[in-house]
């Protein structure tokens, strides 16, 4: 079946993204638990610089007891698996009841391990979800339109978080050039100025971290057609 | 089936995990519950399942012509078979719909009817549900798990398989379809059944769509694709109450509606699934005249009884309720959902002389039944063997003639004194099983 609207692309879109958000902060997340172990107690104060996101934590412990499991902080990787599954639900008849139930797994095992003496131990079992949400993405998902926009916002969100946590630029233009694959699948309309001044940064010059905010700036410019 | 009980906590996780939930409000808060299931069956055999299937395809029917005949020519209150008062002062009676009859003239293509068994075994009508009757996904999705859990249990049982009810709905729709794709209406996420919604999109392969998404173009209802190309929709299975369905025609304040679907409705050019109007004809009211309107219709004897119900309406109703409130049961016919049932053996003096008042006082508004002694199921709680009132929700979808889901929804009562049966009211739910032999 591949009717869906304009509400129905925007679902997958973000369910792409907000998956890709948990399971890309949370690889960051364990690195930077491991160097506040005995490296640098504070080392969070840079993650959140490096994120962008507002440092309002007033201790390691707080850190990570609330960036991985505090639904009120909409910095939090719970946050960010509740969005993805508050998009995948709207989305089951497209995404198949198989798929949504890897989201709901890790959404329960997100729960749970916020009760736990050694919670990275518990949220390895997210990761392991997500990649099982993404092999049933490609398994269950018929129309190929659902899956490249599904895919076309994991790219999107890689794109950003990759230039904001410092990635090689081989992995960043790689994953360009899988987004504008997807992008041209997709059919929709977007904006072709960003997408080459994207390219110019991404391919083009050999150091893209000066351009770091202008990426993310152009990223979210994609869909604002009719700029000059 | 021991082997499948033993599986119950896993079946439930299972369950939760494919989020199996119904949604609730409380003090104006959105909350998802699961629906918590008990593994050992409701079992019907064959027989007895032909018995109800016969009398519930004649029910459907009779309920179908009538809906037809009260939005045109009212036969049946020109003979005086039902008094208009009932009709048109029905909450769910809808001026608007008058003279619209729908493609095919099917009015109730799903129609939900709760039924209890009381302990003398007879079946009893409880409730006639025409409007959007929900629940038909939960024994579906139960069995799939059950036969996972147990095969030898359905190796050795001749369970009719239940998982074929979204083919049935697809014909259904198929049936009624005016040209275009078939769509499933929900009005959002946060609708208490969101879960049926999306899941019975899935199982029927037709598109999910929220209000947003559809328009309509010269009495033609589309789809909005993402592209910019629109999709000419056949039937809507809407799961949108009629109040909110259309801002132009019912509730203008309606944020839930698609503008002008009424009127693609009226010009032929769309089926809505279920009618619009149809709540006339499940109101507790009209349930009274449901074995009259067979009779009239059909001529035929009415199969199903009803409970027995009386009518404050009518004087010597009015007088056995009052001698008789505290061993009836009375309901409010503008409730549902088990709101505004009160047992008249729970209430306090004061509270029977109140509820006295405003029977008299609101005579249509009230329905009083004798209490049927249930049939209690058994239910594992905890480990123990325990029983608890039930009811049966019967599907029967209608589209060249009335077929019967060969299962349907058993809902059990959270409490074991209680009657109330509602998954809002904090119940269960079981497997119906219906035996091929």
């Amino acid at each position: 079946m591949g009717v869906i609207s304009i509400k129905s692309s925007d679902n997958l879109f973000w369910l792409g993204r907000y998956v890709e958000r948990v399971f890309t902060t949370l690889k960051a997340f364990t690195e930077c638990y491991d160097i506040m172990i005995d490296v640098n107690d504070e080392e969070y104060i840079n993650f959140c610089r490096r994120l962008g996101i507002a440092n309002n934590y007033s201790c390691r412990q707080e850190f990570i007891s609330s960036f991985l499991f505090d639904s009120n902080d909409p910095a939090s990787i719970y946050s960010s698996l509740l969005h993805a599954y508050d998009n995948a639900v709207e989305m089951r008849n497209v995404i198949s009841s198989e798929t949504l139930a890897y989201l709901q797994l890790a959404v329960d095992i997100m729960e749970k391990s916020s009760s736990s003496n050694a919670p990275l131990l518990k949220v390895q079992e997210v990761t392991d979800w997500i990649f099982a949400f993404w092999g049933s993405a490609d398994d269950n998902i018929e129309a190929e339109v659902s899956r490249n926009i599904l895919k076309f916002g994991r790219s999107v969100e890689r794109l950003d978080l990759y230039t904001r946590l410092d990635y090689p630029v081989e992995l960043l233009r790689k994953e360009f050039s899988i987004m504008l694959n997807r992008l041209y699948k997709v059919g929709i309309d977007f904006n072709s100025h960003s997408i080459e001044r994207l390219s110019r940064m991404i391919l083009e010059e050999e150091d893209y971290t000066p351009y770091r905010i202008s990426i993310q700036n152009e990223l979210s410019q994609l869909f604002v057609t009719g700029v000059i | 089936m021991y082997g499948l009980i033993e599986h119950t906590d896993e079946i439930n996780r299972l369950l939760a995990r494919y989020g199996v939930k119904f949604g609730i409000y409380k003090n104006n808060v959105f909350n998802e519950r699961l629906f918590p299931f008990d593994a050992v069956p409701r079992i019907i055999s064959k027989d007895e399942f032909d018995y109800l299937e016969r009398g519930l395809k004649q029910r459907v029917k009779a309920l179908n012509i009538f809906l037809k005949d009260i939005y045109t020519k009212k036969q049946i209150i020109k003979d005086k078979i039902i008094p208009e008062e009932f009709v048109y002062g029905a909450a769910g009676y809808m001026m608007e719909c008058e003279g619209a009859v729908p493609p095919k003239d099917v009015f109730a293509h799903i129609s939900g009817i709760d039924l209890v068994q009381g302990n003398d075994m007879r079946w009893y009508v409880l409730e006639d549900n025409l409007r959007v009757p929900s629940g038909a996904s939960y024994p579906m999705i139960a069995r799939e798990l059950c036969r996972r859990a147990s095969p030898d249990t359905f190796r050795a049982n001749t369970v009719v398989d239940n998982r074929n009810y979204g083919d049935l709905l697809r014909d259904a729709l198929d049936y009624v379809n005016t040209g275009g794709i078939n769509v499933v209406l929900t009005p959002g996420r946060f609708n208490s059944a969101f879960f049926e919604h999306s899941y019975l999109a899935e199982k029927t392969g037709a598109v999910f769509a929220m209000p947003q998404d559809l328009f309509v173009e010269g009495n033609v209802l589309y789809y909005n694709e993402y592209s910019g190309s629109r999709k000419r929709v056949g039937a809507v299975y809407r799961r949108i109450n009629d109040d909110f369905m259309d801002p132009m025609t019912f509730r203008a304040d309606s944020l839930l509606g698609v503008p002008h679907i009424m009127d693609a409705y009226r010009a032929g050019n769309v089926a809505l699934v279920n009618a619009p109007g149809n709540s006339v004809a499940d109101d507790k009211g009209i349930y009274y005249y449901v074995p009259a309107m067979i009779k009239y219709y059909l001529g035929e004897e009415p199969i199903l009884s009803n409970a027995p119900t009386y009518l404050p309406f009518y004087p010597d109703d009015m007088k056995y309720v009052l001698d008789n409130i505290q061993k009836l049961v009375i309901k409010d016919v503008a409730e549902s959902g088990g709101y505004g049932v009160v047992f008249g053996s729970e209430l306090s003096l004061e509270k029977v002389y109140e509820l006295k008042k405003l029977i008299q006082k609101e005579a249509r508004r009230f329905i009083a039944q004798e209490v049927i002694q249930f049939n209690d199921l058994k239910v594992v709680e905890n480990g123990a063997w325990t029983e608890r009132k039930a009811d049966l929700r019967a599907f029967v979808l209608t589209g060249e003639e009335p077929v019967v889901w060969k299962s349907g929804l058993t809902r059990f009562s959270k409490d074991a004194n209680s009657f109330v049966v509602n998954s809002s009211q904090g119940g269960g739910f079981k497997d119906t099983w219906v035996l091929s032999r």
